[in-house]
């Protein structure tokens, strides 16, 4: 069962905050749906109902945080939901950031000698991820800092910077598994 | 917005190619409402079989011939409806978008904890059927209380058992499971 609520009509400063996100963050907004969902018409649905939160979250937008991490923290969320949706039960199926870190073969033959090939590697690893390390990779290589991303995802400092160790080394060897990315 | 990049990865990944869509905030307006008109739907389908189940209860009330049976099916149609208000108050989940700027971990948390409750706590759904069920099963034993009848209702009374143990069961695991998932997030949360 999913909980609803009135759509107000007049235009405010909820549309006005809308604006400037989707304006500033826009781009950022498609790249973390991508991170959520791989199937192309269900992506849209999902950058969608993405939208549609952000615009009827700024409802109840205290300015405590700043814009950015209000807009990461809705967008992560939608995503963490809709991915809960798709697995159920199936949660604890996903690996987090120490598995996969000690799963990853630098020795694995296959090159992926491109920026497709790279990026379709990185995609296979972020859904693989549960929802908060998935947060976390996804705001790290939105370039946050780990401050941050602490702010987002609400984990303590030190954990947020041990998933960024993490997350360092599993790039690197993504990255070199590709050798170097070319255009 | 983002700051600049140090790793070949996050250039890789902040170069994706973007189909760059935008939405003006009518047409969000009106997605919103037809998203809002789908989920009324959405939830309207939830309670569809809880309304079945009472409707056939209330062909049954009307048709039985004593007042027990009557009883009976009175009953399980309250336990039903019972259930479904239980249901409609407790099982939401935090989508709302009073909730949707909370901190990731937080929403998680919340998400975890409506769940695991509503998993953990069968008896909720379970216990108000239980009293129509037993007078159900008493009505036609005292109407005929023949061996082969009152065999009959015991292996249908077993049987119902035995489905409520399983579902039971399967939900107090999907709980601990559940619970292992909260205790993680907890800690990572804890942690300085």
């Amino acid at each position: 069962m999913i909980a609803t609520k009135a759509i107000p009509a007049r235009k405010s400063s909820q549309d006005t905050l809308y604006e400037e996100a989707a304006d500033t963050f826009g781009l950022a907004l498609e790249r973390l749906t991508r991170a959520y969902e791989a199937d192309p018409d269900h992506r849209r649905d999902l950058l969608q109902e993405i939208h549609i939160a952000l615009w009827r979250s700024f409802a109840t937008f205290d300015q405590r945080c700043s814009l950015r991490t209000w807009v990461y923290r809705v967008a992560h969320n939608v995503g963490a939901s809709h991915v809960a949706r798709q697995y159920r039960n199936r949660l604890q199926t996903l690996a987090g950031l120490e598995e996969l870190e000690a799963l990853a073969d630098p020795q694995s033959g296959e090159s992926a000698a491109d920026r497709t090939l790279t990026l379709q590697k990185l995609f296979e690893l972020i859904h693989k991820l549960k929802p908060l390390d998935r947060d976390v990779i996804l705001s790290y290589l939105e370039g946050l800092g780990a401050h941050e991303i602490g702010e987002i995802t609400g984990l303590s400092a030190q954990n947020v910077a041990t998933k960024i160790h993490r997350i360092k080394n599993i790039l690197t060897r993504i990255y070199n598994e590709g050798g170097q990315i070319r255009d | 917005m983002t700051d600049t990049p140090q790793n070949p990865m996050q250039q890789l990944w902040q170069q994706q190619p973007a189909e760059g869509i935008h939405m003006s905030i009518e047409e969000i307006r009106r997605r919103a409402a037809k998203f809002e008109k789908r989920i009324i739907w959405m939830n309207a389908r939830e309670y569809f079989a809880g309304a079945i189940g009472m409707a056939l209860m209330g062909f049954f009330l009307v048709r039985a011939h004593d007042n027990l049976s009557r009883i009976g099916f009175g009953l399980t149609m309250a336990g039903l409806a019972y259930a479904l208000l239980h249901l409609y108050f407790k099982g939401r989940p935090g989508t709302a978008s009073e909730q949707v700027g909370v901190q990731c971990a937080n929403f998680f948390l919340e998400e975890l904890e409506r769940t695991r409750k509503l998993v953990d706590n069968l008896w909720w759904y379970l216990g108000p059927l239980v009293p129509g069920l037993v007078v159900l099963t008493i009505a036609p034993a005292l109407a005929n209380p023949q061996p082969a009848v009152l065999l009959r209702l015991a292996i249908v009374d077993l049987f119902i058992a035995g489905a409520f143990v399983l579902v039971i069961r399967l939900n107090k695991r999907a709980a601990r499971c559940l619970q292992k998932q909260i205790d993680e997030l907890r800690s990572l949360q804890a942690t300085p």
